[in-house]
């Protein structure tokens, strides 16, 4: 007698003899439900017109301690890859058209358990994908020598300082031959004033899994142009900002930020090359194009590098690969 | 001010069902698809907490029903679940001739002949357990016609099990889905 369909579909059950998760699912339960509490903005898909479930006054208090919260983490991470920044990428085009994209900056850490020297290596992701730059740089249209531009970062206490990938980029450049960092004392070259010279970036792309792993899909090269930081997602014309935002917040985590590629030696000619010309200040992360009215657009009011470096040095809690001058009193 | 047990309330119900959401996911996605697809939907339902209803299971399947059929569109990984089901059993000719006919492989290959919608109808029946009224709630319909879809499906089972089953001392290759 043949036995019934659906008593030969539940005894095919792939999971039937599975009763209890292994511990290493427990873990990463765990560590799901850690993150999910951590960094979901709870309430966020709240849907309008209902009565507020939350009084603004609690909820800026609730930011706040986040925001607090955030901070602490981020000081006292030790941890590999403990250092995750949200960032805003925006751009504006020449008829004033905002286009953007929002990227989660992460950062992996190895560590070398006998050595001084601490590596890391950042990658910007993205919801739909995955930006792990690296900077090379070419003359003379020749293919460069790969530049590990992370390399030989000094991360003092195994702290992470995402932000400092050009103070070690001037090093990788000056050993290509482009021009000497400021570790040799010697003044650095522009490449893009260099007869035949170029700096490229070149980027592995790929999906962000929720896990946090990425799906590596690829690599293309951009080339970065003078004021300008080549994009994926830019077009002819439209020009790349951008600024920090706090992970948990979305608000920026300081006032004004042109880009996170500013060197810390603001006489570095890194510093003129890559910073933008304008840039947004996000009063929250823009969700759509329909959200224009939120975004408050203005001339960058030149913001020193000293106040960028120091005020960063203050937040994140972590040493510098190359001293950082103080601030103007 | 915020209601103070939220985040109690968020991890009771992860607690309760991860293990559900991951088996759906796991039966339904590639393995190392499935842990994007629960931590996607525990990630709806932490936004969505106060969407949640009293019987939260159905509504977290749903949820990832819908995760999963975009992560399959976004990856164009459509084909994956029905090459892999299909991969799990094919039934045929080949094999060792001594080993015997599983029953549940030729019950796999025929729930990969069929629809994705009679596929999901049958599984959340028969591999999630549910009731027709908790399995309609999951799928988005009427327990009036998630009843007529179940028969339909049960139907189209029992004719790919009867065109798939070999004759008598027929003997297959016997192959196992992967799972973790």
């Amino acid at each position: 007698m043949r036995p019934d369909p659906m008593e030969m579909l539940a005894a095919a059950d792939p999971l039937r003899d599975r009763e209890r998760p292994t511990p290493e699912e427990e873990r990463e339960a765990d560590e799901l439900l850690t993150r999910l509490l951590a960094t979901a903005p709870a309430g966020a898909e709240q849907r309008g017109g209902g009565r507020p479930r939350v009084r603004r006054w609690a909820l800026a208090a609730v930011g706040a301690v986040a925001a607090a919260l955030a901070a602490t983490s981020l000081i006292d991470s030790d941890a590999p890859g403990g250092g995750i920044v949200e960032r805003a990428v925006a751009a504006v085009t020449q008829d004033d058209v905002i286009y953007h994209v929002v990227e989660r900056s992460r950062v992996e850490v190895s560590y070398e358990p006998d050595a001084d020297t601490t590596h890391y290596i950042e990658s910007f992701h993205t919801t739909e994908g995955h930006i792990h730059q690296r900077t090379f740089a070419a003359r003379d249209g020749r293919k460069g020598r790969m530049l590990d531009d992370f390399a030989g970062v000094w991360i003092p206490g195994r702290r992470v300082n995402p932000l400092l990938r050009w103070d070690a980029s001037t090093n990788t450049i000056s050993e290509a031959g482009i021009g000497p960092g400021p570790d040799t004392g010697a003044p650095a070259l522009d490449p893009f004033n260099e007869p035949g010279a170029q700096l490229r970036t070149l980027q592995e792309q790929g999906r962000l899994r929720v896990t946090g792993t990425t799906q590596v899909a690829g690599r293309r090269a951009y080339r970065l142009e003078s004021g300008t930081i080549s994009h994926p997602r830019l077009r002819d014309g439209e020009e790349r900002v951008e600024f920090l935002v706090d992970a948990d917040t979305y608000l920026p985590l300081a006032r004004t930020y042109a880009s996170v590629h500013r060197s810390t030696d603001p006489e570095h000619p890194i510093s003129r090359i890559v910073v933008s010309s304008r840039f947004l200040v996000y009063e929250r992360l823009p969700l759509n194009a329909k959200n224009r009215a939120l975004l408050d657009l203005d001339p960058h009011p030149g913001a020193k590098c000293s106040d960028f470096a120091h005020e960063l040095r203050g937040k994140q809690g972590v040493g510098f690969a190359n001293p950082c001058p103080p601030p103007d009193p | 001010l915020v209601e103070p047990n939220r985040n109690e309330r968020f991890e009771s119900l992860f607690r309760e069902h991860h293990a559900a959401v991951r088996g759906y996911a796991l039966r339904r996605a590639p393995r190392d698809m499935a842990p994007d697809v629960v931590a996607e939907t525990f990630l709806v339902a932490w936004r969505r907490l106060d969407d949640v209803p009293a019987d939260p299971l159905p509504w977290l399947y749903g949820v990832a029903r819908r995760v999963l059929a975009n992560a399959r569109r976004s990856a164009d990984r459509g084909l994956a679940v029905e090459r892999r089901l299909a991969a799990a059993a094919v039934p045929g000719g080949r094999g060792d001739p001594g080993e015997r006919v599983g029953e549940a492989e030729i019950a796999r290959a025929a729930l990969a002949r069929l629809s994705e919608r009679d596929r999901e109808t049958l599984m959340l029946v028969a591999w999630e357990g549910l009731s027709s009224a908790r399995a309609a709630r999951a799928a988005g319909c009427t327990r009036a016609a998630f009843a007529v879809r179940l028969h339909r499906a049960r139907g189209r089972l029992a004719a790919q099990l009867a065109s798939l089953e070999p004759p008598a001392g027929a003997r297959v290759e016997s192959q196992s889905l992967e799972v973790s």
